[in-house]
């Protein structure tokens, strides 16, 4: 009782509560998920935990190109795929499911533009559980396509979503009468983080050379590479909190909880993050990268014919915890 | 260059640009060569990704594939590996250093041919071990110039020992200059397996 007084005063209570709860809430929506399935479903959503094969088997390429496994959500019916989607809801945060439902919706407007025979849409991302769905236990939530890789590892409380691939194209389109724009966000706020910086700064962030992919894209599990660019230690409390708001575009896509007990962790570690950026100072057209111990951000518009701004690739890895690594024993 | 020519481009542009697939969502006419760099006390290890887009494939595979049986063999992957890295030329402190594969794996003939395959190259160079103080690693990739897409980057050595410092490239980043400080002369080896 007197732990319990002393952790309500600290403040730490409602943050165990918002843990526990999303661990629940993501369980309890799993579970809901697999009560909709026949019983060939639910094996083919379910790999074992261990399964090294299915842990890598994303990628940003069309799923013709590169196989997924799982459910497909063309395969689901409509009460399936509701409660398929019902379940990003909840392992994501309201911000973060939003931009995924972006990405997917923009692979749904290739496909209506047609002239391919790639299989495109919305019909053509798969989602697939590694390990049982557990409040307590480490199981992974998949869940992908063509442009999307989310790779979500949950143990109790904890959480972590790297590595995760988001990438759009289009990547602003009209959607049922509004505007989208999935990537929006990262890309006008690195705009903005950019043109915060003073020359000196800048200098150090600009790379003189072109980066035209990512470095450490599908494929590149367990790499890192030396930073460069402008060490954040030099950024002012107003360009850190730039900083800190482009970097959530990627930590935050997560339920809030682990969102934002990741946000405190790069926050504690600034001082030793860096920011890189290749190309023209215009949105969504220059490549960049923010890469401190735990974190690594790269965005990369793709020059593959036409606007390179609408064409965008981005990867976010935890070099030290990426499938969530720390938790397991 | 007449009005006329120029708006027949124009038109001609845009014509590409309506008749280009939609389905352009992976890179087509270039070939993605992406390099990593790992330096440790006694040797330098490479490890290339070259990914040929679908409308270069051909020329990459008339490398690869030589006896055009529709295979690539372990032994065609480790043939034009070599004949890749003469493209490549290192230097470390102005002495040439001779690159010798260790692994050379290709993925399926009709995955290269479509665009998401990739030739993935490890190679080794030794050196004596070398002395406390700083250290100039130059590299120059020439190969399949006209085609390619560089990307190269040092990775982080486990070796706290060992400290790199600057990466300088030209904007293709088919020439690159890594210096590196060993700061102790017992570094241990951080070399990759």
């Amino acid at each position: 009782m007197a732990v319990w007084l002393w952790a309500s005063l600290l403040g730490v209570v409602p943050v165990l509560r918002a843990a526990e709860s999303a661990a629940v809430r993501v369980t309890q929506a799993a579970d809901a998920f697999v009560r909709t399935l026949n019983e060939s479903q639910r094996r083919g959503v379910q790999f074992e935990f261990n399964d090294a094969a299915q842990r890598t088997r994303w990628s940003n390429l069309p799923v013709s190109m590169a196989k997924r496994a799982g459910l497909r959500l063309g395969d689901l019916t409509a009460e399936q795929r509701a409660a398929a989607m019902n379940l990003l809801r909840a392992a994501l945060s309201e911000r973060g499911y939003e931009k995924i439902l972006g990405i997917v919706q923009s692979d749904e407007v290739l496909r209506r533009q047609g002239n391919s025979t790639v299989p495109f849409g919305q019909d053509e991302f798969f989602i697939s559980f590694m390990g049982k769905p557990s409040v307590s236990a480490p199981w992974m939530l998949q869940f992908g396509g063509h442009h999307l890789a989310l790779n979500l590892t949950m143990a109790g409380d904890q959480g972590v979503l790297t590595p995760s691939l988001i990438a759009v194209q289009p990547a602003m389109f009209e959607w049922n009468g509004k505007t989208v724009r999935p990537m929006g966000r990262e890309t006008d706020k690195a705009l903005a983080l950019v043109q915060s910086l003073d020359a000196t700064q800048r200098k150090a962030a600009v790379l003189a050379f072109e980066m035209r992919d990512l470095a450490l894209g599908p494929g590149h599990d367990g790499e890192t590479i030396a930073p460069e660019g402008v060490q954040v230690a030099t950024f002012s409390a107003a360009q850190r909190q730039l900083l800190l708001e482009l970097v959530a575009e990627w930590s935050g896509i997560i339920h809030d909880a682990a969102a934002q007990r990741k946000l405190k962790e790069i926050e504690s570690k600034l001082d030793q993050t860096w920011f890189a950026w290749s190309g023209p100072l215009e949105a969504g057209k220059a490549y960049f990268r923010v890469q401190g111990p735990t974190l690594i951000i790269e965005y990369a518009p793709q020059r593959l014919g036409g606007d390179v701004t609408m064409h965008i690739h981005s990867m976010v890895r935890d070099p030290t915890n990426d499938y969530g690594k720390q938790f397991l024993p | 260059m007449t009005r006329r020519s120029i708006s027949l481009l124009g038109v001609l542009a845009a014509s590409w640009w309506i008749a280009a697939p939609t389905g352009w969502t992976h890179r087509l006419d270039e070939c993605l060569q992406a390099m990593r760099v790992n330096v440790a006390t006694d040797r330098l290890t490479l490890d290339l990704d070259l990914t040929p887009g679908a409308s270069v494939a051909g020329q990459v595979l008339a490398l690869l594939d030589l006896d055009a049986d529709g295979e690539i063999s372990a032994t065609e992957s480790v043939d034009y590996a070599r004949r890749l890295l003469r493209d490549v030329a290192v230097t470390l402190d102005g002495r040439g250093l001779s690159l010798h594969v260790v692994s050379a794996d290709a993925s399926p003939l009709a995955h290269l041919k479509s665009g998401d395959g990739r030739l993935r190259i490890r190679a080794h160079a030794g050196w004596d071990a070398l002395g406390t103080g700083t250290h100039v690693l130059d590299l120059t990739n020439r190969h399949l110039p006209s085609i390619s897409v560089y990307l190269v980057n040092a990775t982080k050595p486990a070796d706290p020992a060992l400290l790199l410092g600057r990466q300088v490239r030209n904007p293709h980043q088919s020439e690159y200059r890594l210096e590196f400080t060993i700061t102790r002369q017992d570094a241990t080896d951080p070399s990759p397996p």
